[in-house]
């Protein structure tokens, strides 16, 4: 009985692994901000569920935690050169009003829906949305 | 049980000591706890006061002196930014909405803001509250005022009350009075316990007005002004403002347009994110806020040291009595217990008192330090860290007590009885 849950509970968490794809930032740059179009690589995210990690860009106030938030590849903004392209930022929202606490310098990992929209704007028509069910910060890097 | 009842009459006998000792562990739980306290006031003040805002826009400076002046109220701008370069981007595709901030003067140490409709149907604090009002309505004349609700209760003002509004920042009745241009206040804001209540409210083209015939840095000399009945809205042009903030359509496109801002040619400007700007503040206090922990830290340890002496010299005291016990047959583990317990009773009702102490002056002085120092202290219950420092405290209390019954223990049966009185 005892084995039998735990060969459940190892087929559960790798059928969770596999059903989480995990994302790679080159692969959201397969949608061409200037042009719209975008390759098969890219398309295949829309409403997948996936795993991305990056830093967080919290826009409120609330310094503990936070519903919405952008991830980006890289920490802070260098000013060298311009900030990431718009293929190249998250829009992360928190699914049922949850809240995921703050990191400053830590990369979180990010899991959830992907969801590729077009946004109407100067600076590219490429919007990456994310509905987030969990944000982990990650620990030993 | 038995021993219980005998721990606690033993601390009743010495009443004394045991209050002294009670007391000193209850101030540095005090301390400790309200330390905690403060820091989460100062937090939870300075949150929640702005919300759904993706930029705070100014001239370019520090980033954190820009959140300062333009969302808090507090220190004072470097410079203004152009009324043009402001509608640049007021107007710009990516930008949903706006509100701009004229800063500069005061009215009796209540900051005075011009501003347009936009603040009272766009601003936002505390997630998705909006600004409202509990009397009147907001500016639409020239000379008109809303004020925030700290001012009207500070000063006693109502709907119709005529101000005079004062050139520059002083905490109290100014020298240069803009007095031949009043202001009538046509609305009073409802709390909101942030920065905003302390403020007052007028439009744009009334901190124009305030300094129109100013040219060369003076009030006009009499008869020289231009009487504000001849001043209207429309003919008042806006040259500067101090700072806006601004909202994107897309929160997608807030790392762009902040490099836009930053690199706007020909006025210098600077776009901040208002959470990351206030991460970066609360890094820079972190140091201060574990400076402090420490400190209290030490009084704890300071309090509980105390305890410690008290219980050990009173052994000397007690040694008939622990050899008493002894004799009518109380073993070495009795009196280990009975003396942990002791010591565990009187870090608890420390402890007890000092929340008690705490929690009670907390809710005496919220009223008065958030008048003053613009902090609101939350009556909340601890937070985990609180609650960790509590139980330390009493299990700290627990081990003390065990250095003074480890000595009870072993001092021999005989030393107890054979000692004259």
């Amino acid at each position: 009985m005892k084995l039998a849950r735990m060969v459940a509970g190892l087929w559960l968490a790798s059928g969770a692994a596999i059903s989480q794809q995990r994302v790679d930032w080159v692969q959201l740059r397969g949608y061409n901000y200037k042009t719209g179009r975008i390759n098969a690589d890219a398309k295949s995210l829309d409403q997948a569920m996936v795993k991305i990690s990056g830093f967080m860009v919290p826009f409120d106030d609330e310094q503990s935690t936070t519903d919405e938030f952008l991830l980006v590849p890289q920490l802070g903004q260098c000013i060298h050169i311009p900030p990431p392209p718009p293929n190249q930022v998250v829009l992360v929202r928190m699914n049922d009003r949850k809240r995921a606490a703050v990191s400053w310098d830590r990369p979180v990992v990010v899991t959830g829906k992907m969801s590729i929209g077009e946004s109407k704007n100067p600076h590219g028509r490429v919007l990456y949305r994310l509905a987030a069910d969990k944000v982990d910060v990650v620990t030993g890097y | 049980m038995l021993l219980l009842s005998l721990a606690y009459q033993s601390l009743r006998h010495r009443k004394l000591t045991s209050a002294l000792t009670v007391f000193s562990i209850a101030l540095s739980v005090a301390l400790l706890v309200g330390v905690e306290l403060v820091r989460m006031g100062a937090r939870e003040s300075f949150s929640h006061t702005i919300s759904q805002t993706d930029l705070i826009v100014g001239a370019r400076g520090g980033s954190l002196q820009l959140l300062l002046y333009a969302v808090f109220r507090m220190g004072s701008a470097t410079n203004n930014i152009t009324y043009e370069s402001y509608r640049q981007f007021a107007e710009h595709p990516a930008v949903e909405w706006t509100i701009p901030y004229s800063l500069g003067d005061s009215h009796r140490g209540f900051r005075v803001v011009g501003t347009t409709g936009d603040f009272y149907t766009r601003y936002r604090f505390r997630r998705d509250r909006r600004i409202e009002f509990t009397a009147g309505h907001a500016p639409e004349n020239v000379f008109q005022v809303a004020i925030g609700s700290d001012v009207a209760a500070a000063l006693g003002y109502r709907l119709g009350d005529a101000v005079t509004l004062t050139h520059g920042v002083s905490s109290g009745r100014g020298i240069l009075d803009h007095e031949d241009r009043p202001f009538k206040i046509c609305g009073i804001l409802q709390r909101t316990a942030t920065p905003v209540d302390r403020s007052l409210y007028v439009p744009l083209e009334g901190m124009e007005a305030m300094h129109l015939d100013w040219g060369d840095g003076a009030p006009p000399l009499p008869g020289e002004a231009t009487p504000a009945s001849k001043i209207h809205k429309e003919d008042m042009k806006i040259k500067q403002i101090t700072a806006f903030l601004l909202r994107a359509k897309s929160r997608i496109d807030t790392l762009r347009l902040q490099r836009e801002i930053n690199t706007n040619e020909p006025e210098a400007l600077m776009a901040v994110i208002p959470g990351v700007a206030l991460g970066e503040l609360w890094r820079t206090i972190g140091y201060a806020e574990d400076a402090l922990a420490v400190v209290t830290v030490f009084v704890l340890v300071v309090g509980l040291l105390g305890m410690l002496v008290s219980l050990y010299t009173s052994l000397n005291e007690r040694r008939r009595e622990m050899a008493i016990l002894r004799a009518i047959g109380a073993g070495p583990r009795n009196i280990v217990f009975l003396l942990v317990a002791e010591s565990g009773l009187l870090a608890l009702a420390g402890t007890v008192l000092g929340v008690a102490l705490v929690y009670g002056l907390t809710w005496l002085s919220q009223p008065a330090v958030e008048h003053h120092f613009g902090l609101f202290l939350p009556v909340v219950a601890p937070t985990p860290t609180g609650w960790a420092y509590m139980s330390a405290v009493v299990v700290a209390g627990l081990l003390i007590g065990f250095v003074p019954a480890v000595k009870a223990y072993r001092n021999a049966l005989a030393d107890g009885l054979g000692i004259r009185l």
